[in-house]
């Protein structure tokens, strides 16, 4: 083989994975319709105390907005449709470098996701780039370590070429948002019985592997960990119930974690939840209204925790004209 | 481990690199362990044993054969009992643990085969048997060393789906290989272009066809589609395999022979037969046919045909017998009753057919004034032979005789009950077969680029070399263009699918 | 015999086999130059030419042949 040839194969190679790049970039762009947290990337470095991970229930849930407007709290949501537990861990990693922050806030029905869908997973950290956290990834799917560097691999399935392929899509809304969802319909009043029943008899299998491994990150930089359930009515799509709940209370008690479930008599009374008009159509994410209550009750909660200090400050990144966005937002979700 | 998958890639890859760092006598030998390798890693270890019986009934018997010994009377009555031993033992291995489909039905009590076949059997038993014959006809020296010919048997990238290769044509096999950007290249862009038709287009036609067979009520003009479409799937399946096998060869420096030569444009059934899985047919003609013709008993039988039907009859008779026979071989090697009956069958019948009329025919085109070198009249031909095509491997693709008999019923029927509905060609109803609307110009755009490379293959020989005389952007392009079309529309991975989308919206 | 013996009960072979009274045969005569000398009539043709010179081809030697040349040096060296 002579140098010319060997220089035009590398180059061909090159080319052929950048091309593959190109086309990971463009297919994950049109293919997201949220969890792309491309926003978290502006804010200030030592701006966030608080970030929530979990998967669409996270995202449905916390708003941070919200949070800061009521208990000058900032923070960023940092869920994605699907996110396991594996992802949220990686997306705690990728926070901790920018920002030094006091708490993390789990949406609990990522525990039940250990991993296991490099789709999803991929889908979940890829707005991130492609650097070592994300890298992370193909350390856990070995074999498939090249679906993780080149996602268009695993994107291509649901990726049709069509007229929205090439159109730039940026969320302008993530300013306003902070990773936040807000969705307007109602359960409706056949709702009213709430999963857990508060049977203590009852028990389930889970997996904690990397919600040890972020329970370690926590305590090796002082970060206050809080696993949330939040208000679901049905379980016939993600499951929750008293078995899940008393596996992850028990967890919880070993490790001294705060669990909130919202799904429990006591929290839902305490955050003045009613699943006919706190959760979505769906049953299982949480309505504009219901998000309302939980986010200001955790803003309460993570105030009142004793080893907890958690800056109240003001962020020039949410100033009035980010609140006002906010509620004009809000207020077209809810007019729909 | 299949050939289409990452890690075969992974393999060969990785197998490549140490392939040419090696001492070069060593290369065999790596290629020997890639092969048990990718045994193991493709199917049952221990069904290996089979491969090994085989190859050393063929190595016993063909040594002996060469040896001093067998120069006496008595020697070359043991080496031939080997031999045809050797023979037996192959084809009985083969009919029991492959040829099961065959004999199962006789004992209902057996409820599933209790042995696993070894893999590729059906491939590596006719490649030994060749193997003995070519020996014991003098056309080889039989290999001493028994590992090369095991190696011969498994050769990994062949070792699946063929191509049946002769021992003469595998002497690159053994040869000290030094690296070429060449090989490399060209075994690459083949690989790509196996993929192509296999992941892109074999794959979407697939899920056309399979939606129409499993309806019980079909519209007749849906019904058109799937028979017309499936030999484009059966052609670009295997074909596009047969460019993996032969390209990964390539890297390796090792040169397989082709298995088609653009079938399609064959002008007779017969002409067909010899561009279509063309190691098979070979090998058919050769260790089946040929002997057959040749024996004692088929060439008295045949001057007796020609004393009572004519000369012309007479050597039809003995012909079609022979072809028959061929023909049923072929049959019982695909395994099962409805390609016997079905299959062979019609093409034997019509193989026949055309031999007979053949001379009446020829009188026609002349009276009509056919010109007979016109490009319309080739396409004429090759439609026609489409067609004949196109009905035999209905009976392929159906499970029993009757269903496929069911299935030429009903397109023929709701042809000619006026219940055709061309309109449902136009109406969106094509988009129930389980394709989109992108799906299908995907499928059209890969038969065009499909009948673009068969015009430049009959032209010059390869639609590569063709490439690789265009100047490098275009090249690049070509290349490139290609992977981007396996890597988008290829139908690998299940990792994503629509699921995921209707969900993650909420 | 000689090569000219030989050629010359070839031809009548040939003529014979497909039917053409007007067959010449060479050396260089290969199934191509005869329309119909396919795979099918290649082993008639041998048949044929066993019959007329009463010995038997070995097999490996009926695939490989290539060209009528070559039938001609098969066909003096079996009648040696």
């Amino acid at each position: 083989m002579s140098k010319r040839q060997f220089l035009s194969g590398v180059t061909f190679l090159l080319l052929a994975a950048a091309v593959l790049w190109g086309c990971s970039e463009i297919a994950f762009r049109n293919l997201r319709v949220y969890g792309g947290h491309e926003g978290f990337y502006d804010c200030a470095p030592g701006t966030v105390d608080v970030v929530f991970i979990g998967g669409s229930m996270s995202y449905a849930a916390f708003s941070p907005v919200e949070l800061y407007e009521k208990h000058g709290i900032s923070s960023y949501n940092l869920g994605t449709s699907n996110q396991s537990m594996l992802a949220g861990y990686i997306w705690a990693l990728e926070a901790g470098e920018y920002h030094d922050y006091k708490a993390v806030v789990v949406e609990a029905l990522a525990v039940s996701m250990s991993h296991g869908e490099i789709a999803s997973d991929i889908r979940s950290l890829y707005s991130m780039g492609i650097n070592h956290n994300y890298l992370k990834l193909a350390g856990v799917y070995k074999r498939n370590f090249y679906k993780v560097l080149f996602p268009i691999f695993v994107l291509h399935d649901g990726w049709e070429i069509n007229e929205i392929t090439f159109k730039q899509r940026v969320n302008e809304d993530s300013r306003y948002l902070r990773g936040y969802i807000p969705i307007a319909s109602e359960a409706g009043e056949k709702y009213r019985v709430p999963l857990v029943q508060g049977d203590k008899s009852a028990t389930a299998y889970l997996k904690f592997p990397y919600l040890d491994r972020l329970r370690e990150y926590c305590d090796e930089n002082g970060i206050q960990l809080i696993l949330v359930k939040t208000l679901m009515a049905s379980n016939e799509v993600n499951y929750w119930d008293d078995g899940l709940h008393n596996r992850l209370q028990e967890y919880a008690d070993e490790y001294g974690i705060p669990f909130l479930d919202f799904n429990t008599a006591e929290y839902m009374e305490a955050a003045g939840l009613d699943i006919a008009t706190d959760v979505a159509e769906d049953l299982r994410h949480m309505n504009v209204s219901g998000a309302g209550k939980v986010t200001d009750y955790m803003g309460k909660y993570l105030l009142q925790m004793d080893n907890l200090q958690i800056r109240q400050f003001e962020n020039p990144q949410i100033g009035s004209d980010v609140i006002e966005g906010y509620h004009r937002i809000i207020d077209e979700v809810s007019s729909r | 481990m299949a050939i289409t998958s990452f890690g075969f890639l992974l393999m060969v890859c990785a197998g490549g690199a140490l392939y040419y760092i090696l001492p070069k006598s060593w290369q065999w030998a790596e290629l020997l362990v890639l092969s048990l390798v990718f045994y193991c890693l493709s199917a049952e270890p221990y069904t290996f044993i089979y491969i090994l019986i085989s190859t050393a009934a063929a190595y016993i018997c063909t040594c002996y054969a060469d040896s001093r010994r067998a120069e006496t009377d008595r020697g070359r009555k043991v080496a031939v009992g080997l031999g045809a031993g050797a023979v037996l033992l192959n084809v009985l291995l083969w009919f029991v643990l492959k040829g099961a489909g065959l004999w199962m039905p006789l004992f209902p009590k057996m409820a599933s085969m209790p042995f696993v076949a070894a893999l590729g059997m059906g491939y590596y038993t006719l490649q030994m048997i060749s193997y003995i014959l070519d020996c014991y006809w003098k056309s080889i020296r039989p290999q001493k060393n028994p590992l090369k010919l095991l190696l011969f048997a498994c050769f990994f990238p062949q070792m699946i789906t063929g191509p049946i290769s002769r021992y003469s044509q595998l002497g690159s096999l053994y040869e000290r290989h030094v690296f070429s950007y060449e090989n490399l290249t060209f075994g690459a862009q083949r690989i790509l272009w196996g993929f192509l038709k296999k992941l892109v287009l074999a794959e979407r036609v697939g899920i056309l066809v399979d939606a129409v067979w499993s309806l019980q009520a079909q519209e007749p003009v849906f019904l058109w589609i799937a028979f017309l479409l499936y030999p484009i799937q059966m052609y670009s399946d295997f074909s596009g395999c047969m460019d993996i096998v032969i390209g990964t060869a390539e890297v390796f420096g090792v040169r397989l022979p082709e298995n088609f030569n653009n079938p399609f444009f064959s002008r007779t059934i017969q002409e067909f037969w010899q561009r279509w899985h063309i190691t098979l047919g070979t090998w058919a003609k050769d260790y089946v046919l040929y002997p057959l013709l040749k024996s004692r008993g088929m060439v008295r039988l045949g001057n007796r045909a020609r004393k009572k039907l004519g000369k012309r009859y007479g050597k039809f008779a003995a012909t079609s017998l022979g072809m028959l026979v061929l023909w049923m071989v072929l049959g019982i090697w695909h395994g099962g009753v409805n390609h016997i009956v079905g299959v062979s069958l019609w093409y034997w019948a019509l193989l026949m057919l055309g031999e007979l009329c053949a001379p009446g025919l020829k009188k026609l085109t002349a009276f009509l004034r056919v010109n007979e070198d016109s490009f319309s009249w080739h396409l004429f031909q090759s439609a026609r032979t489409y067609l004949i095509y196109a009905v035999g491997i209905v009976f392929f693709r159906a499970d029993s005789v009757g269903r496929g008999m069911a299935f030429l019923k009903d397109l023929i029927v709701g042809t000619f009950t006026g219940n055709l509905h061309l309109e449902k060609l136009f109406d969106r109803s094509l988009l129930q077969l389980g394709l989109g609307a992108a799906d299908w110009g995907i499928l059209l755009i890969c038969v065009l680029l499909l009948v673009l490379a068969a015009v430049l293959r009959e032209r010059d020989g390869y639609a590569r070399r063709w490439v690789a005389k265009q100047i490098l952007p275009f090249r690049w392009f070509v290349w490139l263009g290609i992977l981007l079309a396996v890597v988008i529309w290829g139908k690998y991975g299940d990792e994503y699918n629509a699921v995921h989308f209707i969900y993650q919206i909420f | 015999m000689t090569r000219e013996e030989v050629y010359e009960r070839l031809t009548g072979v040939f003529r014979d086999v497909f039917d053409d009274d007007s067959i010449e045969i060479s050396d260089e005569t290969t199934a191509d130059d005869i329309e119909d000398w396919d795979s099918f009539e290649h082993i008639n043709l041998v048949v044929a030419v066993e019959d007329e010179f009463s010995f038997k081809i070995p097999m490996g030697k009926v695939v490989t042949m290539k060209n009528v040349g070559e039938m001609v040096d098969i066909i003096l060296d079996l009648g040696r």
